[in-house]
């Protein structure tokens, strides 16, 4: 019988089933930079040197998946908007691309991810890291979800006066978000990611009102993860998503990720059966509390959400906080694989 | 003296319509209260803590950061159209806002209203500045209290430069920061040398008259 690999490990979590441990992917985007001591504006502008930087480190902690992220802000520059990079944190979303006027939003149609140079180096970092891992590991793409993208497009004041002022633009907004979100996640797909993380922090009830969610933003996301012709894990960002689980499962998503400080055991509830669970870690403390509190945050996700499969650790935010030392992640690492081993039955031998 | 027990009315019907996101349900409460005890009574009776019981709410999880934000917002407008915006008065409290390295702007933007809600005229010292930009920026406006809004982790770790930076240049006047990472790590304003840390909007005027009066 040959090895279990990431991938059949990553599949069996998705269909609800144990495999021989818990999957975990700690994302690590910038990191790859500080791994391969370059700038971050250097990696991030090379595919071949992200494609090194996620190797480097899946072989250093022995993760199960490696991704081609870049940031939620070269998204935007599909829009017209710019990237502004940063020596010791990941690139952030420059001025808002998009006016607050709601005739020329109503104007607006969507671009085609390709013709977004950044989009592009995307997509070739795709291909590279599709074929180093030779379906070894999961290839995890990211978008950012419709109703989530206005945040950067018109900065999220303006977007929150644009959904409670004019709804009818909103709602168009959210609509060629949808479009776009599936165009550039099929991209990914094409070019050999398996999966696509859909980030939708603002689902998240701490940040929306419930009935403005279910009014214009769960009927885009819908309609995004729809058109995705593959697997959407669908994430909020570091937001709760305990009190949007239970309506975010009926969008279609095949995994639900949990935010900072959520209940996982009662989230882990909510996805049996339906969908598999993703998370465990939190950034933040994961930043700055050290090896040992790693450890005790993975043993403490194993025990509320890891036993009998449809379970990945990972963390929160979706990216890694570059504060974060090494130590801390191989502990971590360490930690699923020593307490995270499955054995009859999908129970829990850690 | 006691406040007119018909305030408590004004304060419910005006939280009531923030949280329902109605501007003109908002202006009709507070319009009543401005009748009852006059405008300057009103912002102060009525509308300031209206906007502090959405923030507690959002603190206590029944309510989102939309409806805090679109609150404040509503808030600014209504003090606005009572008691139009005026330039600080010498010897008032000059209270710099800014926000530290990136362009998320909500958390200022909310600061901001409640500050002016409360009859405080924020000095805006910027979005997306450097530690280094605003040190000087609030040595030139001679400000007394520096509030920051960052949402970054390394934003947030930027406020140890921009402390560092005021002392140097002579600026005694006291940083309180706020926004997310402050939240999520309830330790990191200490860490990173500031004097105090909001935890939600509601907080700034409280803490700008607390620590911008010290002597």
């Amino acid at each position: 019988m040959s090895a279990p690999t990431s991938a059949w490990r990553v599949v069996e979590a998705l269909s609800g089933r144990a495999a021989d441990r818990v999957p975990f992917f700690l994302p690590v985007t910038v990191l790859g930079a500080r791994l391969l001591g370059v700038s971050i504006r250097e990696y991030l502008s090379s595919p071949r040197l992200m494609v090194r930087g996620q190797l480097a480190w899946r072989e250093k902690l022995g993760h199960d998946a490696v991704t081609p992220f870049h940031s939620a802000a070269a998204e935007v520059t599909a829009f017209g908007g710019e990237v502004v990079y940063y020596d010791d944190g990941p690139p952030n979303a420059g001025q808002p691309p998009l006016e607050l006027d709601a005739d020329q939003l109503l104007r607006l149609e969507p671009p085609h991810p390709e013709d977004a140079p950044l989009l592009q180096r995307g997509l070739e970092t795709t291909r590279g890291l599709a074929a180093a891992v030779g379906g070894e590991a999961i290839v995890l793409g990211a978008a950012v979800g419709p109703f989530s993208l206005p945040a950067m497009q018109l900065g999220l004041p303006g977007w929150l006066t644009l959904l409670h002022e004019r709804p009818d633009a909103a709602a168009h907004l959210a609509r060629v978000n949808a479009t776009f979100c599936a165009a550039w996640a099929n991209a990914q797909l094409a070019a050999g990611a398996n999966a696509i993380l859909v980030f939708e922090p603002l689902a998240s009830p701490q940040l929306m009102e419930p009935a403005r969610w279910r009014a214009l933003g769960a009927p885009a996301t819908r309609a995004a993860i729809a058109g995705i012709r593959g697997p959407v894990l669908l994430g909020f960002g570091s937001a709760p998503a305990l009190g949007v689980a239970a309506e975010a499962l009926e969008l279609g998503a095949a995994a639900l990720c949990a935010g900072a400080g959520d209940d996982l055991a009662a989230l882990k509830g909510c996805c049996r059966g339906r969908a598999l669970l993703i998370g465990g870690l939190d950034s933040l403390p994961l930043a700055s509390g050290g090896p040992d509190a790693a450890q005790a945050a993975v043993r403490r996700a194993l025990r509320d959400a890891g036993q009998g499969g449809g379970f990945l650790l990972s963390e929160s935010h979706g990216e890694i906080p570059w504060t974060t030392p090494d130590e801390t992640l191989l502990a971590a690492a360490d930690a699923v694989r020593r307490w995270g081993t499955y054995g009859a039955g999908g129970a829990l031998r850690g | 003296m006691t406040p007119d027990p018909a305030i408590g009315g004004y304060v419910e019907q005006l939280e009531r319509a923030f949280l329902a996101v109605d501007l003109a349900a908002a202006r009709e409460a507070l319009s009543g209260a401005a009748r009852a005890v006059g405008a300057g009574r009103a912002l102060e009776l009525v509308l300031v803590p209206s906007l502090d019981r959405v923030g507690d709410r959002w603190s206590g999880g029944t309510a989102s950061l939309s409806q805090v934000y679109m609150a404040g917002r509503y808030a600014e407008r209504l003090a606005d159209e009572l008691l139009p915006a005026a330039a600080p008065p010498d010897g008032a409290l000059r209270v710099g806002v800014a926000v530290l390295e990136d362009q998320h702007l909500l958390g200022k933007r909310m600061v901001v209203a409640h500050l002016r809600a409360a009859g405080l005229a924020p000095i805006d010292l910027g979005d997306g500045v450097t530690a280094a930009v605003l040190a000087e920026r609030a040595v030139e406006q001679r400000v007394d209290v520096l509030l920051v809004s960052t949402l970054m982790l390394r934003a947030a770790l930027a406020v140890k430069e921009l402390v560092g930076l005021l002392r140097q240049r002579g600026s005694a006047a006291p940083v309180v920061v706020g926004g997310a990472p402050f939240r999520l790590d309830p330790e990191l304003w200490r860490a990173a040398g500031a004097d105090a840390c909001g935890l939600v909007a509601a907080d700034a005027p409280r803490l700008a008259l607390a620590l911008g009066r010290r002597p």
